[in-house]
């Protein structure tokens, strides 16, 4: 192999425009004055063979086998997740991390609001009877999703991007001043709940835009109950 | 290749992006279908670009997914403002620099060596070995130029839609273009870049 190494010789502004006249993108009217330059300049004549090639090579995938299917299934199931876990959202959700859209039927609605209240009776027994027992019978250790702290604050369902280190995830929630409430569900959905005092509508709002805009955060919205200005 | 990808300029084109925008209408009304078809349109091309982005097929499939699955929840928030394909690739663009801005996958992205084993499949094969020596020009690339060459040869984006993907100037587009074309050029030299007579005289 030769290696020359002379550049890009003609650097006339339609010389900058040869790659998307090769491609056939160019607006006619600058499709025009790429054609007229080429017929006076050799050199972009070359170029433009040259360019062609480069393209052919670029578009020729060779041997990389595309499998579609798995990640196809893993993003539905992602999507049926969320779409049993996640509240419905504003219409008008500005960003890519935004929530998704109201999807489901009344039914659902129905089905899920009777499901928790029947599990708030049973968490109602259930916290009763603790209450009850001898104080020695508690356990005394915390977790990470121990809500002492927020018990009032807002929460906020968010994905993170994976993979992430536990470091990672204790370097942003306390950058955001959050902690986990529960989670992560099946589909990597944590609520988070916000330390300290429970942020009112505009204070929601900027939690929820320094929190989206965290690269390791996939996706973030108001949990079930909260507001915010969208 | 989709038959429709490399047709500019005339109906065809025109026709894949209305069918693809009829997708993202049935989408926004939560058509599981439509989301299949959508999904496999664009697992080809977004594995392809983003494998070769990010050297990693496992990372590529991540940003194919967050990419999709983002689309399922947007999808009714699209405006036909551009082509529906701008507007995905917009959204790949944009995960693929969050994860590659995470440091080790930004080094792997980054690295020009390629694997022994690699090596000796591509020395069998001419095309695989052209093919080789492209990857390993493009890696010298700088990221953004790297992307502007693929956003317009392998995906056949204009100028002004590589401008609205990676949210910058039309002449900065040109600039990285010109750039990584006389750097390419550089590296490969005439006879590699154009394959068996592509020489071209002076």
């Amino acid at each position: 192999m030769s290696v020359e190494l002379e550049g890009v010789v003609c650097d006339s502004e339609a010389a900058r425009l040869l790659p998307w006249f090769v491609t056939g993108s160019l607006s006619a009217a600058d499709g025009e004055r790429v054609s007229r330059h080429l017929e006076g300049c050799e050199v972009c004549r070359g170029d433009a063979t040259h360019e062609r090639a480069l393209r052919a090579m670029l578009k020729d995938d060779g041997p990389i086998e595309y499998a579609p299917q798995a990640g196809l299934a893993k993003t539905l199931a992602r999507i049926d997740e969320l779409t049993r876990e996640a509240p419905p959202a504003p219409a008008g959700v500005a960003g890519d991390d935004a929530g998704p859209p109201a999807r489901r039927k009344l039914t659902a609605t129905r089905w899920l609001a009777a499901a928790v209240i029947v599990q708030a009776i049973g968490l109602g027994l259930l916290g009763g009877s603790l209450l009850g027992r001898p104080a020695t019978d508690r356990a005394r250790y915390e977790t990470l999703s121990s809500p002492v702290p927020a018990a009032n604050g807002a929460r906020i369902r968010a994905v993170f991007a994976r993979p992430m280190t536990v470091g990672d995830l204790q370097t942003l929630l306390a950058s955001h001043r959050l902690q986990i409430v529960a989670g992560p569900s099946a589909a990597g959905v944590f609520t988070l709940g916000a330390i300290g005092a429970t942020p009112d509508r505009d204070g929601l709002d900027a939690l929820l835009a320094s929190v989206r805009s965290d690269p390791l955060v996939l996706f973030a919205e108001p949990a079930s109950g909260e507001t915010a200005q969208r | 290749m989709d038959p429709l990808d490399n047709v500019v300029g005339g109906s065809p084109l025109c026709a894949a992006n209305d069918l693809e925008r009829e997708l993202l209408r049935r989408i926004s009304a939560g058509d599981r279908d439509a989301f299949r078809d959508l999904y496999v349109r664009y697992h080809r091309r977004l594995a392809r670009f983003l494998a070769r982005l990010t050297r990693s097929r496992e990372d590529a499939e991540e940003i194919i997914n967050d990419t999709l699955w983002i689309v399922w929840q947007r999808a009714g928030d699209f405006r036909n403002a551009s082509r529906v394909s701008t507007w995905i690739m917009g959204i790949a663009y944009r995960r693929a620099l969050k994860l590659i801005r995470r440091a080790v996958t930004h080094a792997r992205a980054m690295t020009l060596e390629i694997s022994d084993a690699e090596q000796s499949v591509s020395d069998a094969v001419e095309a695989t070995a052209s093919r080789q020596l492209l990857e390993r020009g493009l890696a010298t690339l700088p990221l953004e130029q790297r992307l502007v060459l693929e956003f317009t040869y392998y995906l056949d984006h204009s100028c002004e839609e590589i401008a609205e993907i990676m949210e910058c100037p039309v002449n900065t587009v040109k600039s990285r273009m010109f750039q990584a074309r006389r750097k390419l050029r550089m590296v490969l030299g005439e006879d590699a870049a154009c394959g068996a007579g592509g020489r071209r005289e002076r």
